[in-house]
This record gives C-alpha cells, structure tokens and sequence, in this order.
C-alpha cells in the first residue's frame, strides 16, 4: 500500500513538473519570436521617451506648418497631405519625427 | 545618508530576486539601461523629469500570456523630483511611453503586464495593462 501511494505521488509530481517545463519552453520560444523582431536596444527607446516627453510637441508644430495646405503648390498637395498623416501618427514620437523632418526637409527643397 | 543606503540596499536585493526569478540577468540590463538613459537624459536637460524605473507587484487583472508571478510582474516609473506633478501629468507621461508599442511588447515579454508612474513624496500614481496596448496575437505559437 505505502509503495503504491509512494509511486502515484511520484509519478503526480512528475507529470506536474513535465506540464511546467513544457510551458516554461514555449514562453521562452515565445519571448525568443518577440525579442527577435523587437530587438535589445532599450537605451534607445528610453532616451525616445524621454526626448518625446520634453521635445516632440514643440517639433511637430514646427513640422506640420510646413506641411500646411495652404502653403504648398496644388501640384504637391496630396504629397503634402501624406506627409501631415504620418506626422499626426507619429506626433508623440520624437524619433519619428526626426525622420519625417528629413523627409520633409526634402520635399521642400524639391 | 541611511534613506541613500536603504534605497541603494533595497535595488540590490530587487536586482538579486529579478535574477532568481527569471534565471538570467535580462531583466537588471533592461532597467539599467532604462535608468542610464533617463538620468542622463535629465542630466543633459533634454528631460525635466527625473525618473527611476524598478520592477515592483503588479495588478493582477492584468495578466497576460507571458506574465511573470503577480509580485514581480509590475514595471515602475518613480519620479523623483514630483513637487509639482498633477494627475494629468502623469496621464501624459505615460502616453509618451506606452506610444511605442516595440518597447511595450519587449516589456511585455521580459513578463511585465503593468506599467505603474508614480510621484516618489506625493505617492500618486496611475497604473495600465500592457495588454490594452500591444497584443501578442501574431507571436503566439499555432
């Protein structure tokens, strides 16, 4: 009787740690596929947040007037459009903005 | 002098049971980094919020499928200098934050699920699901 008890607790507790494990490895696969497309550069995207804090706001008014329909060409004017969209989208991020503001600076000169 | 090294004791500590928990060092890299860049980031007067960035319990509602045991699960933001914060301030910094959904679903995979700012003398804070922000739908295993 205390053999059969010993090896069906044994045998419980194994099946346990089996079905942990087993879901321990696929959240690491999981994580893995995540870190994979996001990447580790996370000095970067605090320093974004800190900058999109303090600076965003001031230079997307800064671009979005430039962008204005009003002051564009009616030949340019869907371009310009676009450009507003993606500013609008990317208002509360200050790296965005910085590679619109080159995308920008671009479409003015052409 | 003794808050200096009661908080400088309570980081370890913090940091050695992070290690423990996840069984690798990810998690104290991501939160020095973080600190790194926001205290220089404050240094340099490109932010005039000085933060602190600790794991700490978080909500369990909040779960998600990567989700680390409910004490450990919560992301911090303290800010230190917090003399003249409101409410709405800290809404607004929390929307810069959570507007980048690759540096959520990072933390969401390192098993955060709640993002909490909070005032370090005034104690208010607010608290949002990872989940309400980034989705893990397209990762998860078929």
């Amino acid at each position: 009787m205390k053999e059969i008890a010993y090896y069906s607790i044994t045998t419980i507790a194994v099946l346990i740690c089996t079905f942990l494990l087993i879901n321990k490895i696929k959240k690491n696969r999981i994580k893995r596929k995540i870190l994979q497309d996001t990447g580790n550069d996370y000095k970067n995207i605090a320093r974004n947040f800190a900058l999109s804090y303090s600076k965003s706001k001031e230079l997307y008014k800064s671009l979005i007037i430039k962008v204005h329909p009003d002051k564009i060409d009616e030949s340019k004017k869907i371009e310009a459009q676009e450009l507003s969209k993606k500013l609008t989208t990317s208002k509360k991020d200050y790296q965005k903005l910085k590679e619109l503001e080159k995308e920008i600076e671009s479409f003015i000169k052409s | 002098m003794s808050n200096n090294i009661f908080s400088k004791f309570s980081t370890f500590i913090n940091r050695v049971v992070d290690i423990i928990s996840q069984g690798n060092m990810e998690r104290v890299t991501i939160l020095r980094e973080y600190n790194l860049a926001l205290k220089e980031a404050y240094y340099q007067g490109d932010f005039n919020v000085l933060c602190r960035v600790t794991t700490s319990p978080g909500n369990p509602n909040f779960k998600h499928a990567l989700s680390t045991f409910y004490l450990r699960s919560g992301f911090k933001i303290t800010i230190e200098n917090d003399n003249e914060l409101t409410q709405s301030d800290l809404i607004g910094l929390s929307d810069y934050f959570i507007q980048n959904k690759t540096g959520v679903r990072q933390l969401m995979a390192f098993g955060y699920d709640t993002l909490i700012i909070i005032g370090k003398n005034t104690k208010q804070g607010i608290q949002i699901a990872f989940k309400d922000i980034a989705d893990l739908q397209n990762y998860m295993l078929k």
